[in-house]
């Protein structure tokens, strides 16, 4: 029973009509003792107070219609209209509804006390001061075993999101995205944060609900509904600016002549400038392209309310977001609009939808690329080349005047004649590139839920999630060097469509006998996934601008091309759930889904994926008498889940076209067409086998902690089934290999009332271990990632180390003197590095056997951090409140490899100002030489790789409560104003950009940083 | 009460029936399943296509163009590129540097084999199809087993010991049966291929313009007789002989009267040419498809000059920019320097940068560069990335080459008068003097007017090491290692003791 009873004390009856003075005592129901630290506030105003020492309060209220709310961590919240009191003392009740804190567990939800999975969960008190532009961001730093890092810094970009780690070694990694039931499968970038009401991660067993698609976790949102009583209006804003934080240090024009007139001397060549302290500081590329006020805003109104019979909550938001690199080509908007209701329609039956809108336009530029992104090209671009060319000689050239150069308003682009091949002047590229991406993508569901005995109710739902994407490009005639150019304009545009329609139905029967409790879940459901796309392109228009081009034109056949693409994959599937309790002391659930997926064969179609949990409330027990504990849960999980993230059809024998030839002097291809890879019928799915121990406890009332400790093994790994290449067909995909993810993980709240002040820090820990304990009979290893034209090798997966890990030589620092050389020899008393002069690298003979060759490359990092963790604090004092949020990583390493070694004259980092030039001079940055002959540059080694640890200060925010007697001017009931700066500080030794690199994985080619953002925002509440 | 229970239990066995497997079964689009395919004439030769799109292939598993590679392991070019680490690849081969990870084995012996593998797939459909017509068939079988004989030619020129596979591999376990076998075996296979093409009836001589790249009889005359002289047996080289006077004598094919026009790009399929790979700009491909993908002729993007600018008013070539690979050596340019050939094979450099024209200087910068396969400004392509889509066809067999071949047949069997005669046929077209060398003499004159004539077209490097020379002429060379390539690790490493590495690697 939580109900209490108030105490009036008509001592005296009050005469004043306003400025009443309201005074009392709060005690605790359990031992009457008084409560230190009760928030006393009066409704929908700021004008508050709190219990002292003794338990008592003074507060003075505006008019005897005021009502008095009294709460505090743990206990139920009371309210009491003041009315002619000027004493009301209360009584507070411990809360059970706190403990009884709604988990969404998938189809359903459960009490958090009786949960037995490891569900961690995010809420929206925890989003409300954030500025998220992404789900993703969301979950970063705010749940443990969730990894997000994000992609990069570009407007919309994606995060790679892994819950509990890697599990799957070739194919998909992406959690499954649930949105109020709807699986969503093409990009979760459509959801407005504010409509969010809590996102729960399903990490272990307890993803079993999900089946086949549960192996990587399943991250199920919520969006808000209508909750209170009348009429509710929000508007939310915000505006800021945002800029880099970081520029490279490259060399200037004097340095880039001193420095490359170095190499070329070296190398025995002549030098290239005479008086290279002529040249100057020359251009500061990175200055060029970064953008230090590109704008960010966000406006979002929504109206929200509910009666007996009905809730409603609509939202409508507009997201605008301009990139700090190259901005004119890096960009995102974003509108959506919502409606989500609920109607009893009778006492037994309800129905509801939930119905979203969204619409993006985005531009993104090229990035984290060597071969042409707006920063690699700044970073590797000469300092000598200007923005642009004025010289008049230079002008008269024949580059100038034979070939169509690009020039804008301001003049013509300079051209490096130093820096070729792919690195050209990056705004000049950045001028020739035209079109957006677009999407409109409708997200709903409908709902029925009849209760067929009180217990018994049954739901079916049917959803759509309907997209439509698309984009255009247009290039014009151009000449950007010798390598870059294009000699015919050219449009083109796709539009593609998809529907993803899911069909579920449920039985649910819950029942409490006595101290037994039962719940029993049995569901089904169908899914459909298809979608189709077309596009196409002319050349040749005759136009010059963008804003002209069209597929209207009429362009001779020859000149248009054509292609487009269907896909349809289909699931069906039963599942069941079976919870039982005894006193909420002893839970046991069991989870059974039989999934059969068109992705896989008659062989394989069918999948069952089972899972068992128990949990144990010590603080249940009657035995159970430690104070300082308030709750205390053990609790334990094993289940089964699956993977089935391959491309549909491996499991026939297929003939694909494109395999073309010319005949004759035709300007037309003959097709050709050819068996595609091997195929395998057997082809089934990819299990994850999860065991899960958990602890969940409250101590000292006000904190919370959660352990867990997990272990998760992954089977039967799809991956292409490498064949020797004398079979002259693709691999075949199959089921083999394995690989582990182990870790720990920590979550920690401490919520208080200290006098007036509030507070609450809350803070997460995780640490993962993975490992490939298995690829195949005679696969040692699978190649990774690449740098460069000449592909050099910097990423593998191999057995015995972590997924993707960075590769190459070991070095112990550079050879001092010829004496150092003379003396590194093997046993034979032969040198192993024959080519090498003082100033290289000293390469490490891993295998010993007395040469330094390719197999002496070894594990030089880990891309994937050991350890992450995120903790925020949160403060309010009287009208004021603070926050911040933090989150980072470490235990991990970085391969930075922006420079362009392959190209003599590109520019260099800052670093090789120390570079060696002579004894003792440097034992970490090698000479210079253009022709390397130790080939210090273009091998991979540990001269590239940087600890990748970094801790942020996501967001710092102070907020100011405007207070009772102006809102009540505005006719507001709250309005809040505040001032943040998002990625305040990022403290890491890493020399890139940003050492968040979500794209790379650990690779960064010159990542697009995150910006950070000085903000301006005001939450408003009209009642 | 009940009766809402039973409605709700028929409504679940409902929705489960309607969820079943007719549910799950979908056919492919964009694909076709193997069982439906195959089955007419257009399907065929569809799969005939696929045979032919190998050759084009200069981006398997990296730059992997077999012209460009034996010009660079030949003394006819270095390596080159932008600096050392460009191409570490053709470097090794170059400087015979070569070992089972580093070089071009990996590419080279996949794109052969997946020519060969998708030409037992035509052999084996075609023999399983019914109601085709008679001719169709035996011209489908003639032109894929030529193909299949060209890529296990070139196969077991590169590799010498090769896995030889005559049937399709159609699951894992298939692939550990196959076994490894020696050059003789697999010489015998080649013959066996082209003898039957040779055979059939149905080749014709001469195709319709439309047709142009199809094998015709001269084609595979002229292979089976390059690779029976390629058996090095002096007791077969009348045989080879003859088969080069077939096509010599069958009125299809004359020299060029002018030695420029041979690679000019109006004279592809030329009354010289007897086989040409031919290349297109039509599949505008980007980088994306560079593995395989392209139609394009990588070689030509390789041999021009890096970030070339002509000189103002020039009015040699309109060259295009290169990168700048297969330098030609300071040996093939003294060699042929006072050549008629010499201008329409070699671009002297340093005569553009006197007229004020400019390259970059990359690796192994000899300031000369290929003039055959130059890539010039009229055939960049319009559209894709135009470094993958050159249009210049290779000219795999000219009628020069064959009487070269046919003057070296004769002349190792003895036949000096021909051996001279077909000689002095390559050297007057260019108005030299005629030789009147005999014995080893003759055969040494052959050889260096092999090199004068085929200069930097990928004949070089295999005719040094089919007679012997290779060791004498390039450095670095140890003859009995360097002769093929080291079988790439990863295919020894997949198949256990199937496959035994090369000796020496």
């Amino acid at each position: 029973m939580k109900n209490l009873y108030l105490t009036f004390c008509c001592l005296f009856i009050g005469f004043f009509t306003y400025g009443q003075t309201v005074t009392g005592i709060v005690t605790d129901a359990s031992d009457d003792s008084p409560l230190i630290g009760v928030t006393v506030l009066e409704q929908g105003t700021t004008n508050g107070s709190i219990t002292d020492i003794d338990g008592t309060y003074s507060i003075t209220v505006s008019s005897p219609e005021a009502i008095l709310t009294f709460s505090f961590i743990g206990y139920a919240t009371q309210e009491f209209q003041v009315g002619e009191n000027a004493e009301i003392n209360v009584v507070l009740g411990e809360d059970a509804t706190q403990l009884d804190e709604i988990v969404v567990v998938g189809y359903g939800v459960q009490k958090k006390s009786v949960v037995t999975g490891a569900i961690s969960k995010v809420s929206v008190e925890d989003l409300e001061d954030q500025q998220i532009t992404r789900l993703e961001q969301a979950l970063q730093g705010r749940t443990s075993g969730v990894r997000v890092t994000q992609n990069s810094g570009q407007p919309g970009a994606s995060s790679v999101v892994r819950v509990r780690g890697t599990t799957s070694i070739s194919y998909s990694n992406e959690p499954l995205y649930v949105v109020d039931g709807v699986i969503i499968n093409g990009g979760i970038d459509f959801l407005n944060q504010n409509d969010i009401e809590s996102i729960e991660v399903l990490k272990d067993g307890s993803a079993a609900i999900y089946g086949v698609r549960g192996a990587n976790g399943v991250i199920l949102v919520t969006t808000k509904s209508g909750k209170n009583k009348g009429m509710t209006v929000n508007y939310n804003m915000y505006y800021g600016l945002q800029r880099p934080w970081k520029k490279q240090a490259v060399l200037n024009a004097t340095e880039y002549g001193i420095l490359k007139n170095e190499a070329f001397a070296a190398a025995g060549q002549p030098i290239l400038f005479e008086d290279p302290t002529s040249l100057g500081e020359g251009t500061d590329w990175q200055e060029a392209v970064f953008s230090y006020d590109a704008p960010i805003s966000n406006h979002d109104f929504s109206i929200s309310g509910s009666n007996d019979v009905s809730s409603y909550y609509a939202s409508f938001s507009i997201f605008d977001q301009e990139g700090i690199v190259t901005p004119s080509r890096s960009r995102f908007k974003r509108y959506t609009a919502r409606l989500n209701g609920d109607h009893k329609v009778s006492d037994r039956l309800t129905i509801g939808t939930n119905v979203a809108y969204t619409k993006i336009n985005a531009v993104g530029t090229a990035e984290n690329t060597e071969f042409g992104s707006a920063l690699g090209r700044a970073l590797n671009i000469d300092p000598l080349t200007p923005i642009y060319e004025t010289d008049p000689d230079v002008l008269s050239n024949s580059v100038f005047t034979n070939f169509p150069v690009v020039s804008d308003e301001n003049g013509i682009f300079g051209i490096s004649e130093l820096v070729t091949s792919e690195i050209v002047n990056p705004l000049a590229a950045t001028a020739v590139q035209f079109g957006e991406g677009w999407s409109d993508k409708i997200v709903a569901n409908a709902y029925g839920e009849f209760e067929i005995i009180p217990g018994l109710k049954a739901r079916s739902s049917i959803s759509g999630d309907f997209a439509f994407w698309g984009g255009d490009s247009y290039s014009p005639v151009f000449y950007l060097n010798a390598t870059n150019r294009n000699d015919i304009n050219g449009y083109s545009r796709n539009q593609n469509r998809g529907l993803a329609w899911i069909w579920q139905t449920t039985l649910n029967y819950q029942k409490q006998l006595d101290d037994h409790y039962f719940s029993v879940l049995l569901g089904t459901s169908a899914e459909k996934n298809s979608g189709e796309g077309i596009g196409g392109g002319v050349a040749g228009l005759p136009i010059t601008d963008y804003e002209d081009a069209s597929l209207s034109f009429s362009i001779p056949r020859d000149d248009q091309s054509f292609a487009g693409f269907e896909y349809d994959n289909r699931t069906v599937s039963m599942f069941a759930r079976v919870n039982y309790n005894y006193k909420e002391r002893y839970i046991i659930s069991g989870i059974l889904r039989r999934d059969g997926s068109s992705k896989f064969g008659p062989e394989k179609r069918y999948g069952f994926f089972p899972s068992v949990s128990l949990g144990w409330v010590l603080s249940n027990e009657d035995f159970f008498n430690l104070a300082a504990v308030d709750f205390l849960k053990i609790r334990g999980s094993y289940g089964r889940l699956g993977n089935d993230g391959i491309p549909p059809f491996a499991f026939i024998p297929l003939v694909g076209t494109g395999t073309n030839y010319t005949f004759g002097n035709a300007d037309k291809l003959t097709v050709g067409a050819v068996p595609l890879a091997l195929a395998n019928e057997f082809l089934g799915w990819e299990t994850t086998t999860q065991t899960n121990i958990g602890i969940e406890a409250r101590v000292f009332r006000d904190f919370t902690l959660t352990f867990d400790i997990f272990s998760k093994r992954t089977t039967d790994l799809l991956q292409p089934f490498e064949q020797p290449g004398f079979v002259g067909f693709g691999a075949p995909i199959a089921n083999i290999g394995e690989m582990d993810n182990k870790g720990l993980e920590f979550e920690l709240g401490y919520s208080t009332q200290i006098g007036e002040l509030g507070l609450n820090i809350g803070g997460n820990f995780s640490y993962l271990r993975n490992e490939i304990i298995f690829i195949n009979a005679d696969t040692e290893f699978l190649p990774g990632q690449t740098f460069g034209p000449q592909g050099l090798e910097i990423t593998r997966s191999e057995v015995g180390q972590p997924i993707g890990y960075l590769f190459g030589y070991k070095s112990d620092g550079l050879f001092q003197n010829q004496g150092e050389i003379d003396a590194y020899v093997n046993s034979e008393g032969d040198l192993l590095q024959p080519d090498a002069s003082p100033g290289d690298i000293k390469f490490l003979d891993i295998d010993g056997d007395g040469d330094i060759d390719v197999d002496d490359r070894t594990f030089i990092g880990d891309p994937t951090p050991s350890f992450t963790y995120g903790f925020n604090i949160g403060m309010d004092y009287k009208n004021f409140d603070f926050s911040l949020f933090a989150q980072g990583v470490f235990g991990n390493e970085i391969y930075k490899t922006v420079q362009r070694f392959d190209l003599q004259l590109a520019n260099l980092p800052g670093e090789a100002l120390e570079r060696w030039t002579g004894e003792g001079t440097s034992n970490s940055y090698p000479r210079l030489n253009v022709n390397d002959p130790n080939r210090n540059f273009s091998r991979s080694s540990d001269f590239f790789v940087e600890s990748g640890a970094f801790m942020r200060i996501k967001s710092m925010q102070i907020g100011y409560n405007v207070p009772a007697n102006i809102l009540d001017k505005l006719s507001m009931s709250s309005l809040r104003l505040y001032l943040g700066v998002n990625n305040l500080l990022t403290v890491t030794s890493y020399s890139g950009f940003d050492p968040e690199i979500g794209a790379g994985g650990g690779v960064d080619r010159g990542i697009y940083p995150q910006a950070r953002t000085v903000l301006f925002g005001l939450n408003v509440n009209f009642k | 009460m009940k009766y809402l229970n039973k409605l709700y239990l028929v409504f679940f066995i409902f929705l489960l029936a309607s969820c079943g497997d007719d549910f799950l079964e979908l056919e492919p689009k964009g694909t076709i399943t193997e069982n439906n395919f195959y089955r007419n004439q257009d399907e065929m030769f569809q799969g005939l296509v696929s045979v032919y799109d190998v050759l084009t292939w200069g981006g398997t598993n990296g730059w992997t163009m077999i012209v460009g590679l034996t010009n660079a392991a030949s003394d006819d070019c270095y390596a080159g590129g932008s600096d050392a680490s460009d191409q570490p690849a053709w470097v090794a081969w170059d400087n015979f540097t070569l070992d089972p990870f580093l070089g071009p084995q990996s590419g080279l012996w996949t794109k052969y084999y997946i020519g060969i593998a998708r030409a037992n797939v035509v052999l084996e459909k075609i023999a399983e199809s019914e109601g085709f017509d008679e001719d169709f068939k035996n011209m489908v079988i003639a032109e894929t087993k030529f193909l299949r004989a060209y890529y296990y030619f070139d196969l077991v020129r590169l590799f010498g010991n090769v896995i030889l596979t005559t049937e399709r591999i159609g699951s894992p376990e298939e692939a550990q049966q196959q076994v490894q076998v020696g050059p003789d075996q697999v010489y015998d296979f080649i013959e066996q291929d082209l003898m039957d093409a040779y055979n059939t009836a149905e080749l014709p001589w001469e195709v319709s313009d439309f047709d142009l790249g199809r094998v015709t009889k001269g084609a595979v005359t002229a292979l089976l007789g390059k690779v029976i002289l390629y058996r090095n047996n002096d007791s077969r080289m009348e045989e080879a002989g003859a088969y080069f006077e077939e096509v010599i004598n069958s009125g299809y094919y004359e020299l060029e009267s002018d030695f420029g026009n041979i690679f000019a790009q109006s004279n592809e399929w030329g009354r010289e040419s007897i086989f040409e790979i031919n290349y297109s700009n039509n599949q505008s491909g980007g980088w994306e498809n560079f593995n395989n993908g392209t139609e394009g002729n990588y070689n030509t993007q390789f041999f021009g000059m890096r970030d070339y600018v002509a000189p103002q008013g020039y009015n040699g070539p309109n060259y295009a920019t290169g990168w700048s690979f297969c330098p030609v050596t300071e040996d093939l340019q003294d060699f042929m320097k006072n050549d008629p050939r010499y201008e329409h094979t070699i671009v002297d450099g340093k005569e553009i940068v006197d007229l004020g024209g400019s390259y970059t200087v990359g690796y192994q910068n000899t300031d000369y560069f290929i003039r055959k396969y130059a890539p010039l400004e009229e055939n960049r392509a319009p559209d894709g990335e135009p470094a993958l889509n050159w249009n210049n066809n290779e000219r795999i067999i000219r009628l020069a080459d064959v009487y070269l071949m046919a003057a070296e047949a004769y002349a190792r069997a003895g036949n000096d008068v021909k051996g001279r005669q077909y000689l002095n046929r390559v050297r007057s077209r260019v108005s030299l003097q005629p030789l009147s060398n005999s014995g080893s003499g003759l055969l040494d004159a052959i050889y260096r007017e092999r090199r004068l004539e085929l200069a930097t077209e990928g004949h070089r490097f295999f005719d040094l090491v089919r007679t012997g020379r290779a060791a004498d002429v390039l450095p670095g060379f140890i003859d009995g290692v360097h002769n093929v390539l080291p079988i790439p690790q990863r295919e020894i490493d997949l198949t256990g003791d199937l496959l035994t590495q090369n000796p020496g690697y």
